[in-house]
């Protein structure tokens, strides 16, 4: 399974070989195009070179209500889904979670605490003012004080920005209360960092209506119904967007979004894999899927004056050990799937690769996890309540087959289903003997490694009784280097010791599954859980 | 009859007052909290700003101050803000309610009207195979769970005839024939249940009617046999039809929650299950509190109608 988003059908934005024959026959050249295409048809729209068409209306169903669209503060995924078409932030990500410049032409580190952003000139906000550092500042005082109906808990996600000060038209200046490498990727994110026109909470009613930068503007929002857009004409990117019209209706039950799909009334939405599989071999749709941020994890504590066996370290690794992932993949992903160090694959430069973590640190060994349990004293294993999510219902399955496989090694393991909220409740204030979890998507790489750093409140919570100075030195001083190159090194070397000690072992990414209409191109599943191809994507 | 209907008003405050308690201890006994909730992804967040949370939604104090300060505000028609969003709950509910009470009397009337003509013809025809179609078709009502119907209803529509009811909720007064293009499937899946207990109430009451004396009476008189079975036996059988309808709407109501979600109408029962979903305890207790108050009135009507019909039951 490769990181990047994959297809069943033929490529977002390509054509099927079916396709691609016809127009070869066309041109005279059926003989050549064949032997040429005679490989996957993934590979073939690169040659051909499919041009966008423009116009047209694309209609994606949403499967959760976005509730609001406001851009300070929300909670939700699904407040993004129903926005991101209209917001932009200074820094943007490529399909590939590459940092480039978006509203900022570029951006300077003055010193380790302060970085200037030059905006690009001329670029245009929905309602025609043109982007200005008076903008940046008044949407930064939105991040970090959001106005209802966002909410202070979002704040948490915000690197340490003290303030924000415009030094000229083009030019603003971001104050660190710290040095902060996560700025970047926060801003790259998008999700807690846009771009509004000055004042624009006191102009709209920014729960339902909203003035950005992006390539759609907002026509309506209505909650429990759905988000209309139409093209921005003046984006700052020359001819995009393609669609001329974009609408995001909500559609909660899948039953529903499948119907409407084959009936015609939507051009694509997200599905199960098993609502995906329906589709399958269907060639009026394209079947498109790939890995997300979102990965399963299973989490143990180390408190003060608690002592459990798998305080150490060898219990741990012998758990890992007997952990086979692929069989968790197969029986309950339905093959879809990719083993998940701390960082998620696909997250940029960032996680380990796919063969060190499938042949070194996440290998399935059962005799070398006996071994282990055996020289930590616990060959006859022990008992061990395991507390996960009563829904999604894949938590209960992996918990399922995790039981099954560490009863190999003698661990009696008893599942606990927990409501979300409960599970949430329980995790957060350490109440747990062993957590199944999950984790999704961070702006940063730190997010996924900022609980090892014994400041951290998670830290105090979850792992009191655990010490590992070199561990503490790469967390910390990974989330301070500004340098990329240094950073990467760092967060390279962090994640094997995390894998090698064992408080957190992760266990596998899963993949998510969107179907849309044949004459839907450029559409991919976007590793975020946001639907960003839908800024690209055109109708034939 | 004013004095009963001045009484059953009047039984109506306790039963709400009783209702709304009840609402608002089961949203805060719902295990985990919106502050759990809302920090959920938040590892790093302290005691003080979950603190912090709870005040700015109003969740802080003892029960009994925040059930009075609910009460209250709504009382004066404030019922707060949605966590979620800050929009009033009333104005969600106002968008919300004509969308269930269409669902509703759409479906009602799909019960009665197909229901009472069923009922009379399965009694008339009493053991004919009409009757026997009409009894099996009632039992095949009452067994089929409504968001199974509506689900297949819908895959049924897109495969065989490659159509859906249109997305997005038009209001009847904007285009009726695309308002009322979206809620038949809904309505229908919905009214089979209680279109099956119309049918059978009828059937039943009927038959029990038709071997009064009265009606043999007017047999005998020489009355046409239409006239006797519409005028004389159907207006008597009705009567405790009409109880039934009125138990019905609660039953239409939760029915109603699920199709809602299925077909993506944004009625009263979406939005009560989303706000479940989203512990968004405003919204849950403002819906439920409205559910409660239209069945409570759909009841209070039922037993005005029903007095009128039968003049004892006022009198006593």
């Amino acid at each position: 399974m490769s990181d990047a988003p994959t297809s069943d059908g033929p490529v977002a934005g390509g054509l099927n070989r079916k396709e691609l024959l016809k127009k070869g026959g066309a041109a005279g050249v059926a003989v050549a195009a064949a032997g040429s295409l005679a490989g996957k048809a993934t590979g073939a729209p690169k040659r051909i070179g499919a041009v966008p068409k423009k116009g047209g209306k694309l209609t994606f169903a949403l499967e959760q209500d976005p509730v609001h669209i406001a851009p300070f503060g929300a909670i939700l995924t699904s407040n993004h889904w129903g926005k991101e078409p209209m917001y932009e932030s200074l820094i943007e990500w490529d399909a590939k979670l590459n940092q480039r410049p978006a509203l900022a032409a570029s951006w300077k580190v003055v010193d380790n605490k302060t970085i200037d952003f030059t905006l690009r000139q001329g670029v245009r906000f929905h309602n025609g003012k043109e982007v200005t550092a008076a903008d940046v500042v008044y949407s930064v005082n939105g991040w970090l004080n959001p106005p209802l109906p966002g909410s202070v808990s979002t704040t948490g996600q915000i690197p340490s920005i003290e303030s924000a000060v415009a030094r000229s038209k083009y030019v603003v200046r971001f104050n660190l209360k710290k040095p902060d490498a996560r700025l970047f990727g926060f801003l790259a994110w998008t999700r807690y960092s846009a771009i509004v026109p000055q004042g624009m909470y006191d102009q709209v009613n920014a729960a339902r209506e909203g003035i950005g930068t992006g390539p759609f503007r907002l026509v309506s929002f209505v909650p429990g119904q759905g988000t209309e857009y139409a093209a921005f004409a003046n984006y700052r990117k020359k001819g995009l967007p393609y669609l001329s019209q974009l609408s995001l209706p909500t559609l909660p039950d899948e039953q529903a979004r499948i119907a409407a799909l084959r009936a015609g009334a939507i051009d694509g939405c997200t599905l199960s894999p098993d609502g995906a599989k329906s589709f399958q071999g269907n060639s009026n749709f394209k079947v498109l899927r790939g890995l997300t941020a979102a990965f399963r994890e299973l989490q143990f504590t180390q408190k003060v004056g608690v002592d459990k066996p798998w305080d150490d370290k060898r219990v741990r690794q012998a758990v890992n050990f007997a952990i086979n992932r692929q069989e968790i993949i197969d029986k309950v992903y339905g093959g879809f799937g990719e083993f998940s160090g701390h960082v998620p694959p696909g997250y940029g430069p960032w996680p380990l690769t796919r063969a060190e973590l499938r042949n070194k640190y996440l290998k399935f060994n059962l005799a070398q996890a006996r071994t282990l349990m055996r020289q930590a004293g616990f060959a006859n294993g022990f008992e061990v309540t395991m507390s996960t999510f009563s829904t999604p219902l894949d938590f209960g399955q992996v918990a399922a087959v995790i039981k099954s496989q560490l009863n190999q090694i003698g661990i009696q393991v008893n599942i606990k289903a927990e409501e979300p909220g409960t599970f949430a409740a329980n995790n957060g204030r350490g109440n747990f003997e062993w957590d199944l979890t999950a984790r999704g998507m961070r702006g940063d790489v730190d997010g996924y490694t900022a609980e090892f750093n014994p400041v951290s409140n998670a830290y105090k919570i979850w792992y009191p009784k655990y010490k590992n100075v070199k561990m503490w030195r790469l967390v910390g001083n990974g989330s301070i280097t500004l340098d990329p190159k240094k950073r990467l090194a760092m967060y390279k070397e962090l994640q094997r010791i995390l894998l090698e000690e064992q408080l957190q072992s992760p266990l596998v990414a899963v993949t998510k599954f969107q179907v849309v209409r044949r004459r839907v191109n450029n559409m991919y599943v976007a590793f975020s859980d946001f639907n960003t191809g839908l800024k690209t994507a055109w109708v034939s | 009859m004013l004095g009963f209907v001045a009484r059953r008003v009047l039984l109506m405050i306790p039963t709400v007052v009783g209702i709304s308690i009840i609402i608002f201890l089961m949203v805060r006994l719902m295990p985990g909290d919106i502050i759990d909730i809302l920090f959920g992804a938040d590892i790093q967040v302290s005691e003080e700003e979950k603190q912090q949370a709870r005040i700015a939604l109003g969740i802080e104090g003892s029960y009994p101050e925040q059930y009075w300060n609910w009460a209250s505000g709504v009382v004066t028609g404030d019922f707060g803000q949605s966590f979620r969003n800050a929009e009033p709950v009333l104005d969600v509910l106002l968008r919300a309610v004509p969308i269930t009470f269409e669902l509703m009397i759409l479906s009602l009337l799909i019960a009665v009207l197909i229901g009472v003509p069923l009922g009379v013809i399965s009694a008339v025809r009493r053991d004919s195979s009409s009757d026997y179609a009409a009894r099996v078709g009632g039992l095949v009502g009452i067994s089929i769970p409504n968001f199974w119907l509506a689900t297949l209803l819908l895959l049924f529509t897109s495969r065989v005839f490659g159509w859906v009811p249109p997305l997005g909720y038009v209001s009847f007064f904007d285009d009726p024939l695309t308002n009322l293009t979206q809620f038949v499937l809904p309505a229908i899946s919905i009214s089979v249940f209680t279109l099956a207990i119309v049918m059978r109430m009828v059937r039943a009451t009927m038959l029990e009617v038709l071997s009064q004396d009265y009606v043999r009476t007017a047999r005998a008189k020489g009355v046409q046999r239409r006239l006797v079975i519409y005028r004389h036996a159907l207006r008597n059988a009705l009567i405790p039809v009409v109880t039934v309808v009125g138990f019905e709407i609660g039953i239409l109501m939760g029915g109603a929650a699920i199709v809602e979600i299925i077909f993506g109408l944004p009625g009263v029962g979406y939005v009560l299950l989303n706000s479940i979903f989203n512990r968004d305890y405003p919204l849950v207790q403002g819906a439920t509190l409205m559910i409660a108050v239209i069945f409570v009135l759909a009841n209070l009507l039922v037993d005005i109608v029903y007095g009128w019909l039968d003049p004892r039951i006022s009198q006593h």
